[in-house]
């Protein structure tokens, strides 16, 4: 483990300098959470060998509910990091020198879940309600309420961790969760619940986007490395998404085999991952492919909740999925 | 605590150590019956059904977690004693350290992580963690034994010509070992916990991913198992740190020694001189803390995006032109976090000590007791406080019991140690008088017990404003634990910053008015020349 990690601060020295002569380059990617199938993509491209192929001796380093992504990243002890795209704007306005290359998730999978008995259809049913919020994503919230019209303070917000127990308690009569997250594992544990996207009310923040430094994206050696990580993981989410069974199963085997992951709720979680990834944009461009549409969705979705910068779109730099995708949608 | 190291056991004996097993069994069945419609308590085979489902994965994660929290441990006591050492060796080490070492223990954690995983390989950012979580209640328990030395054997040591190193060897090193074995027992269980948070920052296994892994997917009664093997482990290490200082000192409660226990530094010169002699101090540490973090930012190179400065905290709070909002800010989350600390705090140190005196009179109560504090002290609050918030709301009630739960242990465990160790002669003197042992609780135990209640009052203060921060962030969402992690997640490094300064300085205060106060009693009570 250490030997590893000090293999990922050589790379972060160099931020993935190639040495052709000597073999490989060694990168790094720093995840945001632990290793199940939200990470599939990567792991399969590490499974499948497509980082190698591309010439990288790659470490996918898995992350938790305290990762601390953007200074692992700005400081090039990981060469790419994955967050949504409204936190690393927010460390951008702080002066982090990132830019967002590529993104996975191309429709945000943040939802507000309620009991089935219970139900809280729309984000104006949640006035005079309990919401159990991540300490951490309460901004979005009160920003999204705001921008429908809505005062945060009709809503009482409650504290949660990624624990849904609050939910089922009663301590709360609506949770923040992710989409393929929290919903299918109550449901695997015979919970109904009742589910709406913030997407729906104009919060289009992009998740998992894959961003980078400044520095290596002016770097031509380390460009090269960034075009391999894009490309690679591209086709292992194309692998996972193509086959999301087997996706599932190699994180149980893999990866995640020291979690006990549940098999057949990585399969339905892996499953459900498939319209956020793959959309009617990626078929024509690629998957983890950011349009311009997109991109305004996104500086759209950023000014609505108070991200400071003059310059939002600038945040995003697709110089690095141009090149991936120079001869068309299909990765070989 | 006695758990090991009885010779016999009864029939009878084992019953009696059965039942408050049977008791806890049943009290849980009732609880996982009554609370069934919220699944937030497990039935014992749904759970036992879990462990034996996660067996298989259990060596993996668990030789990761206890390898870095061993080494954590390790480190993090070997630094105390020597550090405990250098202390009351010099005193002007002290006086410039002992603040700093306070801060050590209450920087909240989200502030510091960040620049350990930039700086540190591998897993040395979760035995940073873990270390830092005993360097503190190691140093002061050490503290308290080395100036636990009796005066009368300064004295000769000194009249004979000795020097304060020869005191050191022949005296003060003996009458450390019962305070560094205390010391060692809580922070077994400490080192544990800073692991396991350190896992949440990302790794591959460990307890703490599996935790993580079970509470994200709803499998309540993996999370227990997990919590429950946590707490075990931390019960089993807690027993043999103990286990083992009892063989290593078994004078302890045996000696002639009639004086009391002073952890209070060293007696003052004039009052002028006092004065002079505390603002150095106090300057002298500022500017040692701020050349470290200094040093370090630039030494490594950190980012100014997450990496502030003192200067640019300066700027923060008091040049910038929004100066006045920012400090308004942080000063209201300071206050609601004072009220969580302090009430938490009061609450607890009186329940320790009522169940110290409890088990010092009624062995039952330790057998029931005892594992149930052990276990409650070893429980990731992570794992614990959607039980607790259950059960006690999310309100001031609920941040109460957190920090109670906190800063119970470590009270109860140097009350009770205090109360034993009170010498067995002036004991025998009461009760040859025909005292009870009520009486020799009364009379000789309590007066023997004060100088711990203070002395762990230099660890529960701290640690009270640790909790609060704690349940703040996890409970409430209120106070400045909760704006800190809010900070964090936007990027506010500045706010953050600024408040993680504000809670430091916070305890260091505390930590003052303790000493402060610990001191007038002694003096008050004549177990300070």
């Amino acid at each position: 483990m250490v030997t590893v990690a000090a293999l990922g601060l050589l790379s972060a020295c160099g931020s993935g300098s190639s040495d052709s002569a000597s073999g490989p380059t060694v990168a790094s990617m720093q995840l945001g959470w632990i290793a199940n199938v939200e990470n599939a993509g990567p792991y399969v491209a590490l499974d499948k060998g497509y980082y190698e192929a591309e010439g990288i001796d790659m470490t996918v380093t898995p992350g938790g509910p305290s990762a601390t992504v953007e200074p692992l990243v700005v400081s090039g002890k990981a060469l790419v990091g994955l967050n949504s795209a409204d936190i690393v704007a927010r460390a951008v306005a702080e002066g982090a020198p990132l830019k967002i290359i590529a993104a996975t998730l191309q429709n945000n999978p943040t939802t507000i879940m309620s009991l089935a008995d219970k139900p809280v259809n729309t984000l104006q049913d949640l006035a005079g309600k309990r919401l159990c919020v991540q300490t951490s994503g309460q901004s979005v919230i009160n920003a999204v309420l705001t921008g429908n019209g809505m005062d945060p303070a009709d809503v009482e917000m409650i504290p949660a961790d990624f624990d849904p127990a609050p939910l089922v308690g009663g301590d709360c009569d609506a949770f923040v969760s992710l989409l393929n997250n929290q919903p299918l594992t109550l449901k695997a544990q015979g919970v109904e619940t009742k589910t709406f996207l913030l997407s729906e009310y104009g919060y289009n923040a992009w998740g998992n986007v894959l961003f980078t430094t400044e520095e290596a994206l002016a770097d031509d050696d380390s460009r090269k490395t960034l075009e391999g990580i894009v490309k690679a993981t591209a086709k292992g989410w194309n692998d996972a998404l193509s086959d999301t069974d087997a996706a599932a199963e190699l994180m149980v085997t893999g990866p995640g085999k020291d979690q006990n992951l549940d098999l057949e709720q990585q399969k339905l979680a892996m499953a459900e991952f498939t319209d956020l990834i793959k959309t009617p944009e990626t078929e024509t461009n690629g998957l983890l492919s950011m349009s311009a549409e997109g991109i305004a969705g996104n500086v759209e979705t950023m000014q609505q909740i108070d991200v400071p910068g003059d310059d939002l779109a600038s945040l995003f730099d697709t110089s690095i999925l141009e090149a991936v995708y120079a001869d068309g949608p299909e990765l070989s | 605590m006695n758990a090991f190291g009885r010779p016999r056991v009864a029939l009878g004996d084992l019953a009696g150590r059965l039942a408050p097993i049977v008791l806890l069994l049943l009290l849980w069945v009732l609880a996982a019956e009554l609370f069934a419609e919220r699944r937030v308590v497990p039935t014992p085979w749904a759970v036992l059904e879990a462990f034996v489902h996660d067996l298989p994965v259990y060596p993996a994660n668990l030789s990761v977690t206890l390898t870095n929290a061993f080494i954590g441990y390790l480190v993090g006591n070997a630094l105390a004693v020597l550090a405990a050492v250098a202390f009351v060796q010099v005193l002007w080490i002290e006086r410039l350290l002992l603040r700093i070492a306070v801060a050590s223990f209450c920087v909240p954690l989200v502030a510091i992580t960040p620049i350990l995983t930039v700086v540190l390989p591998g897993d040395a950012p979760k035995q940073t963690l873990a270390a830092l979580s005993v360097f503190f209640t190691t140093l002061v328990s050490c503290i308290l034994g080395l100036r636990s030395a009796p005066s009368s054997t300064h004295d000769v040591i000194r009249s004979m010509g000795g020097s304060g190193w020869t005191e050191l060897l022949k005296i003060r090193l003996w009458a450390m070992l019962p305070g560094l074995f205390a010391g060692l027992q809580i922070a077994a269980p400490a080192a544990l916990l800073g692991t396991i948070l350190g896992e949440y920052l990302g790794s591959a296994r460990g307890l703490g991913v599996l935790l993580v892994q079970s509470q994200s997917s709803f499998e309540v009664p993996r999370t227990w198992a997990t919590a429950m093997l946590m707490s075990a482990l931390s019960a089993l290490v807690f027993a043999v740190a103990g286990w083992i200082g009892r063989l290593a000192t078994p004078w302890v409660g045996r000696d002639v020694t009639t004086a009391t226990g002073v952890a209070a530094s060293a007696a003052t010169a004039g009052r002028l001189s006092s004065i002079v002699v505390a603002v150095v101090g106090v300057l002298g540490s500022i500017v040692i803390v701020c050349a470290g973090w200094w040093g370090l930012i630039k030494a490594f190179d950190l980012s100014p995006y997450f990496a502030k400065t003192p200067a640019d905290v300066w700027a923060h709070l008091v040049t910038d032109a929004e100066a006045a909002e920012n400090r308004s800010y942080i000063l209201s989350g300071l206050g609601i976090t004072i009220r969580d600390a302090g009430i938490g705090y009061l609450i607890g140190t009186v329940a320790a000590c009522l169940l110290a005196i409890a088990v010092m009179q009624w062995p039952l109560v330790e057998r029931f007791f005892m594992p149930l504090a052990i276990t409650l002290r070893s429980v990731p609050l992570v794992a614990m406080t959607p039980l607790l918030a259950l059960i006690f709301g999310r309100g001031l009630l609920g941040v109460t019991v957190i920090v109670s739960v906190v800063t119970f242990f470590p009270t109860l465990v140097s009350v009770v140690a205090a109360l034993r160790s009170a010498p067995a002669i002036a004991c025998d003197v009461v009760r040859s008088m025909g005292g009870s042992s009520v009486t020799v609780t009364a009379k000789v135990r309590l007066l023997h017990a004060v100088p711990a209640v203070f002395a762990s009052a230099r660890i529960a203060v701290p640690g009270a404003i640790a909790g609060a921060t704690l349940a703040e962030w996890l409970a409430t969402g209120q106070g400045i634990g909760s704006m800190l992690v809010k900070d964090f997640a936007a990027s506010q490094f500045n706010d953050m910053w600024s408040g993680t300064v504000a809670v430091i300085t916070l305890s260091v205060l505390a930590y003052a008015v303790v000493s402060g106060v610990e001191r007038f009693v002694g003096r008050r009570m004549g177990t300070v020349s």
